[in-house]
């Protein structure tokens, strides 16, 4: 009897209390080990990071290269790179240390009329490139990406046609040959060329001369004269102004400084126009003219030529 | 008496056993976990060594090369160890390799260190006492028009006791264009 009171009152653990402990036991190691993969994959990731770094800081060396050694070679469309003797851009993406797959975006860049890089609107800019590289791989079964874009510029073209800040830059008009037809009334020979890599386009034209009449030799302004007055213009074999047919403004013949608003002449890229014609209502040789053209942005352009000698 | 000393009696043999016992079983991982971690600490530490110590110099062989004028004919390609030689705007900057004995703990041991030598200037270490460069070798991928080049860089730590612990190991490759 006494035994059994003290059996009862200092008897072992019960079962609950084993099961309780083992609990515990298992929720501590569960924990444990779940913090230690946890903090083992942080650092897997931390270093695979660093590799994507290095894997993408490569790339873009790599597209600097390929930039700078074969620029027409980098043209929209997505690629991996090759490394052979130099770097080379490949139709499949590339993968790096068995693991990391790079990809390489390369996006056409359009700018507005100030130059601006702008999304969609404007001109395809085909001196400057968008080049997106991402990389994807997989960490502790997870699978990860990262992307990184850079904009890259042909810098062996002349730096104005990269980007001129206006259309009037890009234009030249070349009177070198200009010359003063048999019935002396029309120039002809006048050369428009676009020198850049975007269309430029001609909104007016002013048309003015003088012609030394009032002094042998004339030195003032007022020992000249501007006789008769412009009666058409043609461009690239289109009329783009005429007096008395409709084309353009304003209607009838202008007299010498008048800005004539021309049908707009675009002129592509790398193109050149001839001004086929200015055509005037009276004989004009001995005069000296002086063209200036108003472009699309506004930004204008003048030349002068020798005076047409009689 | 002995109803007294039955009633305040402590921990039996057995229970003390079941104590140890489980004591043991608990401390043996904990200890093991405790020491991996310590271990790891070390390790981390010689692997980030190792890692800054690449990172920090391909970045100024990097910045260096890519706004020289042009390399250096001087420039030993294919080979390790490499020598790189750059005109930087009239001044040559040389980036070289060389062997030096540095004492850990009370042991003498031969390293190869990466350096940066700049005109006249004396040359300047650009990786530690406690890094040996494994590989530094030059490459040129350098197309028509452009100078390219690419650098391979390993680096490990000085480990003269072969202790695990103390071992880490990075490699780089990179590659570098002239921007002129």
């Amino acid at each position: 009897m006494r035994m059994k009171r003290l059996k009862k009152r200092f008897g072992g653990q019960t079962l609950l209390e084993v099961l309780l402990a083992l609990g515990l036991l298992a929720a501590i190691a569960t924990a444990g080990i779940s913090l230690s993969l946890r903090y083992i994959d942080a650092l897997a990731r931390a270093n695979d990071f660093k590799t994507v770094s290095a894997v993408s800081q490569e790339g873009f060396e790599a597209v600097e290269s390929i930039a700078r050694g074969s620029w027409e070679t980098l043209t929209q469309g997505t690629y991996g790179l090759n490394k052979g003797s130099i770097w080379a851009l490949q139709a499949e993406p590339d993968i790096v240390d068995g693991r990391f797959t790079r990809t390489l975006e390369v996006a056409d860049v359009n700018r507005d009329s100030s130059c601006q890089i702008t999304a969609g609107d404007g001109v395809v800019d085909p001196e400057t490139k968008q080049v997106t590289l991402t990389i994807e791989w997989t960490t502790s079964g997870r699978d990860l990406s990262a992307s990184a874009s850079k904009y890259f510029s042909n810098w062996s073209n002349d730096p104005d046609d990269l980007c001129a800040s206006t259309e009037a830059g890009n234009l030249i008009i070349n009177v070198d040959g200009a010359v003063l037809d048999n019935t002396k009334k029309q120039v002809e020979g006048i050369v428009l060329e676009n020198t850049s890599s975007v269309d430029v386009t001609i909104d007016e034209l002013t048309i003015a001369w003088i012609k030394c009449e009032l002094a042998t030799p004339c030195v003032n302004p007022e020992d000249y004269t501007s006789p008769g007055n412009t009666f058409s213009i043609k461009i690239n074999a289109s009329d783009v102004w005429h007096s008395s047919n409709g084309i353009g403004s304003p209607t009838g013949v202008q007299p010498s400084g008048t800005t004539i608003d021309i049908v707009d002449v675009v002129i592509p890229a790398n193109t050149t126009y001839p001004l086929d014609r200015i055509r005037f209502d009276s004989k004009l040789d001995g005069s000296q003219f002086t063209i200036t053209a108003t472009m699309g942005d506004a930004s204008q352009t003048e030349v002068t030529t020798d005076s047409f000698l009689p | 008496m002995k109803q007294r000393h039955a009633q305040k009696k402590g921990f039996t043999l057995v229970e003390t056993i079941e104590y140890i016992g489980i004591l043991a079983i608990l401390m043996i991982p904990l200890t093991a976990l405790v020491w991996t971690f310590l271990g790891d600490q070390v390790q981390q530490s010689r692997r980030s060594e190792v890692t800054d110590g690449g990172t920090f110099a391909l970045a100024t062989i990097s910045e260096t090369t890519r706004s020289a004028a042009s390399i250096s004919a001087n420039t030993v390609y294919d080979t390790h160890p490499g020598s790189l030689e750059v005109d930087d705007d009239g001044t040559t900057v040389v980036f070289d390799t060389y062997e030096r004995t540095v004492t850990q703990g009370s042991q003498d041991i031969t390293i190869r260190t990466l350096r940066m030598t700049e005109g006249a200037s004396p040359a300047v270490d650009l990786t530690s006492d406690d890094v040996t460069v494994d590989n530094f070798t030059i490459t040129d991928l350098s197309p028509t028009g452009a100078t390219t080049i690419e650098i391979t860089l390993q680096l490990s730590s000085a480990n003269p006791s072969n202790n695990k612990t103390y071992y880490a190991q990075n490699s780089w490759t990179t590659t570098i264009t002239l921007r002129r």
